[in-house]
């Protein structure tokens, strides 16, 4: 993040008086980090893109309510992931069964990549099978990893229990290992 | 985020794609979009209402006027009567809309331009609804009137 947190809440409150170079000064800011995590949310990134006009639209429309001395970044993609979460469930997206975790966890031992020599490569396999995943494991894998967050934030940011979260982030793991296995097993 | 396992040491580093070239710019275009739009919505709200305002007090205040012998200065008080109308309603509309707007959280859907026209319609509808009763109040009241 380019930006501190004074000069953010500077930057917030300007903003909220109405000064529009302050505003614009947040979406230059923000915009990087935030479609870094969208699109890994997204799979896409013109849906990335559209997620994210949207979230800073209705950051200004909010600006009036915005609570001073939050954060502006987890904000930020706490109405971000809700977007998401919208168009998940207009594609009537639903989760999964359970996963065989036995099965998955044994496999996932056995595939233990080899960072050294193929570091570059398995990275982007492991990208590509980040996309294939189902999005609200792709959501915890982006908030947790790309953001960064907590258990606790990535939970609150999704608003589900810390539980469900963890037990996404498990699924979402063993699902990525068991891709790992199938691209490197045909080699 | 420290961790041994190395699955998350992977996901700690995976690539992401960089963003589109303008796209901050592009946000703000967006976000300068909407802003048109629902300026547009809430003046075409205060113009119907205004209207609506005047074409429903007109007959009222020139009624009034002359019922309370006011016949040489009715023009001055219907002009009156007519601009405390406007200033009420602009005042009303402008309330209404802080009031829809404050409805909106960051997670329900903005108003648009068609929740804008179907809101432009009810208030014609409903003047007209009160244009149809007017004659009738009027009239009732202007019984027995001598000019």
């Amino acid at each position: 993040m380019e930006i501190t947190f004074a000069s953010e809440q500077d930057l917030i409150r300007r903003a909220r008086a109405g000064e529009s170079i302050a505003f614009e000064q947040l979406v230059h800011a923000f915009t990087p980090d935030l479609f870094r995590v969208v699109r890994r949310m997204t799979g896409n990134t013109e849906d990335a893109e559209a997620v994210l006009q949207e979230t800073f639209w209705r950051v200004w429309q909010a600006l009036p309510r915005y609570q001073e001395d939050r954060r502006f970044f987890p904000y930020l993609l706490t109405i971000a992931a809700n977007l998401v979460r919208d168009a998940w469930r207009k594609e009537r997206w639903v989760l999964p069964g359970e996963l065989d975790e036995e099965r998955a966890t044994s496999t996932g031992e056995q595939q233990t990549p080899e960072m050294q020599s193929e570091e570059a490569e398995l990275l982007q396999a492991l990208a590509k099978a980040t996309e294939e995943l189902p999005p609200p494991y792709r959501a915890v894998i982006a908030l947790r990893y790309d953001a960064g967050l907590s258990y606790e934030e990535t939970a609150s940011t999704l608003n589900l229990p810390v539980n469900t979260v963890r037990t996404h982030l498990r699924r979402a793991k063993l699902a990525l290992s068991n891709k790992l296995e199938v691209l490197y097993g045909n080699e | 985020m420290g961790t041994n396992d190395p699955l998350e040491r992977l996901l700690l580093r995976l690539p992401s794609e960089p963003p589109t070239d303008g796209i901050s710019d592009r946000v703000l275009q967006y976000i300068q979009t909407q802003r048109r739009r629902r300026m547009g919505v809430q003046l075409g709200a205060s113009l119907v209402l205004a209207a609506g305002g005047l074409w429903l007090s007109s007959p009222l205040v020139t009624t009034l006027a002359v019922s309370t012998n006011l016949s040489g200065s009715a023009l001055t008080v219907l002009t009156e009567w007519m601009r405390v109308a406007l200033a009420g309603l602009e005042a009303y509309v402008n309330y209404a809309w802080i009031g829809v707007s404050g409805m909106q959280s960051n997670l329900a859907a903005p108003i648009d331009t068609t929740v804008g026209l179907g809101l432009g319609v009810l208030a014609v509808s409903i003047l007209l609804i009160l244009g149809q009763l007017m004659p009738q109040i009027t009239g009732s009241r202007s019984k027995g009137v001598k000019v």
